[in-house]
């Protein structure tokens, strides 16, 4: 007790007591030494014990489904906390508070109502003689009779962040936004190997792709001697190897341990074969290329007498296809044949063109637009013929499709040159200018037409809505080939963007045929599709967008609260293949905060 | 002292006469006499008063509207703990009792007294506020008494003048995009008077290019942000040159106080956009493609122009992504529109095709990408970190 306080009045009643005990010849001194009987504060104050706290939320239930009669209990969940603890609750939807009750005495748990589906924010923070730290909790309320929908989520963090790309399944519920916590991204580690082969190191591409999440692949080379660094997953990789160097055949290695196992690779089996034209004569400077499930050979190349050879690696059970290309020139179809069967691949393949399959010459047809000719138009001629040829291998034969790309340039008269082309009903892309293409039906079963006309493009203009009805301004519509557009090799979409009144006006390639897609700006990157294989005349007046739902989340480091801003996030289709599975269906950058918002398509509700 | 009284009473075996606690000058004094038996003498000091002193905790005037905090300072001879009594009144004239409001403002018991001084006196005449007049003064009356009841003679009285606030007034960018040359830039000054409505305060501004000429300033909307004591007052600009340029506000009250504020807006030169991030990874060798694939720019970096462009900001644009390709040895060709993202279906190509896609960036200041056409990579600002170009070398398998 300090002095000051020795003096205070209300301390006065302790002193008479001891000193009553005092001996009269000795008291004084020893009353003024034990006046102050206290000497602890007395607030039980033991000064912590340094133990770490941490502070989470349980609710039960943990997915309620919203109603009128929703209630949702938070339970708090405290660890290594000292001392009596004091409980401090917040709730919030939609940035507003919401009401709770006490369902604890020692307010250790609340209840609330959740009448509305969407995510719910529970803040907790607790009170203790040690700091702990504040409990943020979402908690997502469903809609009733959500319907489901599964996507992908693919993380692509910042170079400087040195973690791999990580994907993983996310089931969406239709009528609620929704958050997904916290997502802990896995640091990975850094694989040090290298592709062995019989004679020492092979230089070599490689795609290591996660067995969890093969998409989330990461690409790299080795070194002249073989040897590679990549940064992957920490778990089991299907790596799919292709050498550089000729004699080894490309293999995929399933689950490799990333802790350095060697990569080994061979020659695999030797696969050889001819290649044949429609008249039975050796076809020479054919591209032949096997893909023996998702693995590619080597390519082999035609000699003089339409033999070649290349390198395979054998998956029995697996689907076979067979890809032949044919010389420049040659007029012939590429051949495409897929053997669910096994092709016995140690007996030579015999690869012939149909003996009725013909050519024409496509020289001096003139190229015109509404009669004009067409000077250094690019022509391709594209299509598709069944039963082009036969693949046999052994006893077994299997039919090949034609896939017919054809390109020629007509001259300054608008003139074709002489270019062979199979004989067939097939299409005529014609690139009129930079951005101005048209497609015609070019009927090659008989002599090849004096002219080819390529109608003016059409004018498009439709109107892109919200679901509520709303118009879209500063929507960008992007109308991406398909079809023989996409066959001739003219990628480049047609872009446009909406006015104030959501209105669109493009002009699209007569005879073509599109995929339509909106980035919305509200969605931001997203590319919702509007429509598959549109063409000009099947244009909609107006197009609605999906409803949208928000999903929020945010990126650490495993094992670690630091944040990972600058990664791209998005949702990618889990049912798609080929090209839509990696167009990305909403997009964004998450926050120097790790946090990021999406617009999703809202799978509805029944 | 308090103490001792009990033991006396007890030593002496009879009720003493009890001293006069509390009453000023009183001198207590008690002999117990100690004879050859037993018991004690002793004399009880006289309590003297406690002295008083107020200071204010700043030398800065006292301002209308504002905090003001005074520091009781006490000494009392014996040492004893002095408590406190604080009043403050508000006055037009602190010297006579009318000029000042009948009851306190503030009162406490603490050793340090915080109180707001307000603008206007609540009852001029004692006889309802008939109208408001501006506090000019304070009269601070501080009492003190020890633990005996000794009071401080006489009570401390302080006189204060008080001065017309000035006004104040916070300065902020507002625009979301970065200070570059051509862009305009929002500048919103929140404004208030401690002692007045902000409707009184008025503001002048002026904006000094790097060569310290006066430039043009427009006013531009600022959304209200709901508080009554500030108003907020926005102005644009539109920087020509790179450099510092200096924005100046001079608030001024309605009794001419004035406050001036200073801003500084580095203005850079719009830098060329920087290609961040891509997908797949580009690498200088040919990458077997087996799948049809879609490559991509994933990030943007730039001054003025956003990836994905924001629609909120009028003044961004969107950077154009300029893709090319080309196939073996052939020309290389560009594609007619920009688009984000360029999909590559190997079965399009012979087995073994390769193929290099490329993109390249421009901003709306078109920079020319000036690099060797069979350079991967381009940065025009030969910096690594912000490249323009990138080139996907890609095998068709």
């Amino acid at each position: 007790m300090s002095p000051t306080s020795f003096m205070r009045g209300p301390r006065i009643p302790t002193g008479p007591a001891r000193c009553a005990a005092a001996l009269a010849a000795a008291w004084l001194a020893a009353c003024a030494g034990n006046v102050d009987s206290g000497g602890d504060d007395g607030n039980g104050n033991d000064g912590g014990g340094g133990t770490s706290c941490s502070t989470f939320v349980t609710f039960d239930p943990a997915s309620p489904i919203a109603s009128p009669t929703t209630v949702v209990r938070a339970n708090a969940g405290v660890q290594g906390a000292a001392g009596v603890l004091d409980y401090r609750w917040s709730v919030t939807f939609q940035n507003g508070p919401v009401a709770y009750s006490l369902a604890q005495a020692d307010r250790s748990a609340i209840s609330f109502p959740a009448p509305v589906p969407g995510v719910y924010t529970v803040w907790l923070d607790v009170g203790a003689a040690s700091a702990c730290p504040t409990a943020l909790a979402p908690l997502n309320v469903l809609a009733p009779g959500a319907k489901q929908a599964q996507l992908r989520l693919q993380v692509t963090p910042p170079a400087s962040a040195g973690v791999p790309p990580f994907e993983k399944l996310v089931t969406v519920l239709g009528g609620a936004s929704f958050s997904l916590g916290t997502l802990a991204l896995d640091p990975g580690l850094t694989a040090m190997a290298a592709v062995q082969g019989a004679g020492g190191g092979v230089a070599s591409y490689l795609r290591l792709m996660p067995v969890a999440a093969r998409e989330a692949a990461v690409e790299t080379f080795t070194d002249f001697a073989g040897a590679f660094t990549a940064r992957v997953l920490s778990q089991p990789h299907d790596v799919l190897v292709i050498p550089a160097v000729a004699g080894y055949a490309p293999r995929l290695v399933r689950d490799w341990s990333p802790s350095g196992a060697t990569i080994a690779v061979g020659a695999g089996a030797t696969v050889t074969g001819t290649v044949r034209g429609p008249g039975s004569a050796p076809l020479a400077g054919a591209r032949v290329q096997l893909k023996i499930g998702q693995v590619p050979s080597t390519i082999g190349v035609t000699d003089g007498s339409g033999a070649f050879a290349l390198l395979a690696e054998p998956a029995p059970g697996a689907v076979i296809s067979v890809d032949v290309a044919p010389p420049a020139g040659s007029g012939l179809p590429r051949l495409l044949a897929q053997s669910s069967t096994a092709l016995d691949l140690a007996q030579p393949l015999q690869i012939g063109y149909s003996a009725s399959l013909a050519l024409r010459d496509l020289g001096g047809s003139m190229v015109r637009r509404q009669g004009a000719p067409l000077a250094g138009a690019k022509v391709v001629v594209v299509g598709s013929l069944s039963a082009a040829g036969t693949v046999t291998a052994g006893a077994t034969a299997v039919s090949a499709a034609g896939l017919v790309q054809i390109a020629a340039t007509a001259s300054g008269a608008g003139a074709l040159p002489p270019t062979l082309a199979p004989a067939g009903a097939l299409s005529a892309v014609i690139e009129v200018a930079a951005n101005d293409h048209a497609v015609a039906a070019i009927d090659l079963t008989s002599p090849a037409p004096v002219s080819i006309d390529a109608p003016p493009e059409v004018a498009i203009a439709t109107q892109l809505r919200r679901p509520d009805g709303t118009p879209i301004a500063d929507a960008v519509l992007d109308a991406a080939p398909t079809g023989a557009l996409a066959l001739a090799g003219v990628t480049s979409s047609v872009r446009a963007r909406s006015g104030a009144g959501g209105a669109v006006a493009a002009r699209l390639a007569a005879g073509g045929h599109y995929d339509l897609r909106v980035h919305d700006p509200v969605l931001g990157r997203g590319a919702p599709l509007l429509a598959l294989d549109a063409t000009a005349q099947t244009i909609a007046a107006s197009y609605a967008l999906r409803p949208a739902l928000t999903a929020t989340g945010k990126l650490v480091l495993q094992g670690s609260p630091a944040p990972v801003g600058g990664a791209a996030v998005q949702f990618l289709c889990s049912l798609c293949s080929g090209l839509d599975r990696s167009r990305p269906i909403a997009e964004g950058t998450s926050l120097p905060d790790g946090t990021f918002t999406l617009l999703v398509p809202d799978p509805g509700t029944n | 002292m308090n103490l001792a009284r009990p033991l006396r009473h007890r030593s002496s075996g009879r009720p003493g006469r009890p001293g006069r606690p509390g009453r000023p000058g009183s001198i207590t004094a008690a002999i117990c006499s100690l004879a050859a038996s037993a018991g004690c003498f002793y004399v009880e000091p006289i309590n003297q008063r406690p002295s008083l002193d107020i200071r204010p905790a700043s030398s800065d005037p006292v301002y209308r509207g504002t905090e003001a905090t005074l520091e009781a300072i006490a000494s009392d001879p014996e040492k004893q703990v002095v408590a406190f009594q604080w009043r403050v009144y508000v006055c037009t004239d602190a010297t006579s009792i009318q000029g000042c409001d009948l009851d306190p403002i503030f009162t406490g018991v603490e050793p340090e007294a915080t109180f707001l001084v307000p603008a206007f006196r609540a009852d001029p005449d004692g006889d309802g506020p008939e109208a408001a007049a501006p506090v000019e003064s304070l009269r601070v009356i501080l009492e003190g008494r020890d633990d005996r009841g000794a009071a401080a003679r006489p009570d401390q009285e302080l006189l204060l003048p008080v001065l017309n606030a000035p006004p104040s007034v916070a300065l902020r960018v507002a625009s979301t995009h970065g200070a570059v040359v051509t862009a305009p830039i929002d500048v919103y000054a929140r404004y208030g008077d401690p002692d007045d409505t902000p409707a009184n305060v008025s503001l002048e501004w002026t904006v000094f290019s790097p060569a310290q000429v006066p430039d043009a300033l427009a006013p531009v909307a600022v959304p209200p942000d709901g508080d009554p004591a500030h108003l907020q007052e926005g102005r644009r600009f539109t920087p020509q040159v790179a450099g510092n340029w200096d924005l100046r506000v001079v608030a001024t009250d309605r009794a001419g106080a004035k406050t001036e504020e200073h801003l500084t807006v580095t203005v850079a030169e719009d830098a060329p956009p920087c290609l961040d991030a891509w997908d797949p990874a580009a690498t200088a060798q040919f990458a077997p493609v087996t799948e049809p694939t879609l490559f991509r720019v994933l990030q943007v970096r730039d001054d003025l122009d956003a990836y994905p462009r924001i629609s909120s900001e009028p003044f961004l644009g969107e950077p154009e992504l300029v893709w090319s390709i080309k196939v073996g040895g052939g020309p290389r060709q560009a594609l007619a529109n920009p688009v984000a993202s360029l999909a590559f279906d190997p079965q399009t190509y012979a087995p073994g095709t390769l193929v290099e896609l490329r993109v390249e960036i421009y901003d709306r200041k078109r920079t020319a990408i000036g690099c060797a056409d069979d350079m991967a990579v381009c940065s025009v600002i030969s910096q690594p970190s912000c490249i323009q170009r990138q080139t996907w070398h890609v095998e068709a398998r």
